[in-house]
C-alpha cells in the first residue's frame, strides 16, 4: 500500500503489486509473473542506487 | 531544585502509600502515553463537541486521543556502486518457514526472524507459509516469491548487484505500534551494518 508507506515515512518506495501479493501478480502466467517480478526487483535495485532528497515513489 | 523536589517527594509519597496516581498534569510526573479508561458522564459525541467548540473559540482544550506522530527519516544515501553491493531481501508480510519457528506473532508482532535462502533459486511452495493476520495469505502461500522476492532477486545477482546475504528477514507489520516496529527496523539495520550488508529490499503489504 503506497499510501501506508507514504504515510509512516519510507523514503524508497516502489509501487508495485497489491497487498497480498506485493511482488506478484497472480492474474499472469506464471512466466510472465516471474518477467514482471523481476522488472519490480529492478526498479527497488535503481530506487536504492538513486540520489533522493525527500520521499519518493518509483514506478515499475 | 527547590521548585522539582516537593512535587516530586508528593509524588512518592503517594506510590509509596498505594495511592492511585492522577494524570500527569495533577501529579506534576511526565506523560508516559499510557491509557486509562474511566467512567465519565458525558457520552464521547458530547465531549467531542464540547472540544470542537473550544477549539473554533479559541480556547484551551486537551485531548483525549493524542494521535501519533511519524519521524520523518532523511533518506539514506544512495547506494553508490551497487556493482560491488551485498544486499538482502526481506518482507513485513510475514512470510516463514512452515510452522512458524520462532512463533512469530499474527498481529502487533514483537518479533522478527531471519531464514535461510543459500543456495535456493526461489522460495519453495509448501515450504513456508505466512504468519501474517491482516491479509489473505492464499497469494503468498501458493508462491511465497509473490512476498519475498527471491527469484527476482537472484536473477539480478552478479549483474545489476554482487551478491545476496544468506538469508532473508521477516515479520508482521500487522496493527504494529510505531514504536515496535522502529524497534524492529533498528534491529534489521544493526545486523545489516555488522554484516555489510548495503541495502535491503523489503516488501510491504
Amino acid at each position: 500500500m503506497t499510501s501506508v508507506a507514504l504515510a509512516v515515512g519510507a523514503n524508497r518506495i516502489v509501487k508495485a503489486g497489491r497487498i497480498p501479493h506485493p511482488a506478484g501478480d497472480p492474474d499472469k502466467e506464471p512466466e510472465h509473473e516471474r518477467a514482471w517480478r523481476a522488472r519490480v526487483v529492478e526498479t527497488a535495485l535503481d530506487a536504492l542506487a538513486a540520489d533522493i532528497d525527500d520521499q519518493t515513489v518509483f514506478e515499475v | 531544585m527547590r521548585d522539582a523536589v516537593p512535587p516530586m517527594v508528593a509524588l512518592a509519597l503517594k506510590l509509596a502509600r498505594g495511592e492511585e496516581m492522577r494524570p500527569p498534569s495533577e501529579d506534576h510526573y511526565f506523560p508516559r502515553g499510557r491509557r486509562r479508561n474511566v467512567f465519565v458522564r458525558q457520552t464521547a459525541a458530547h465531549r467531542a463537541v464540547e472540544m470542537l467548540l473550544k477549539k473554533v473559540r479559541g480556547e484551551p482544550y486537551e485531548t483525549e486521543l493524542i494521535i501519533p506522530q511519524f519521524d520523518c527519516v532523511p533518506p539514506a544515501p544512495a547506494i553508490g556502486d551497487l556493482a560491488s553491493a551485498r544486499l538482502v531481501v526481506g518482507t513485513e508480510g510475514g512470510t516463514v518457514p512452515a510452522g512458524n519457528p520462532d512463533g512469530i506473532e499474527a498481529v502487533r508482532a514483537t518479533k522478527w526472524g531471519q531464514y535461510p535462502i543459500a543456495g535456493m533459486r526461489a522460495m519453495a511452495a509448501g515450504a513456508y507459509e505466512s504468519a501474517h493476520g491482516g491479509y489473505d495469505s492464499r497469494f503468498a502461500n501458493a508462491d511465497p516469491n509473490r512476498m519475498v522476492p527471491l527469484d527476482g532477486m537472484r536473477a539480478l545477482e552478479g549483474q545489476v548487484y554482487r551478491e545476496l546475504h544468506e538469508s532473508y528477514f521477516s515479520t508482521v507489520g500487522c496493527g504494529m505500534s510505531i514504536v515496535q516496529g522502529a524497534e524492529i527496523g533498528q534491529a534489521m539495520a544493526a545486523e545489516m551494518k555488522e554484516k555489510g550488508i548495503a541495502g535491503i529490499v523489503l516488501t510491504a503489504t
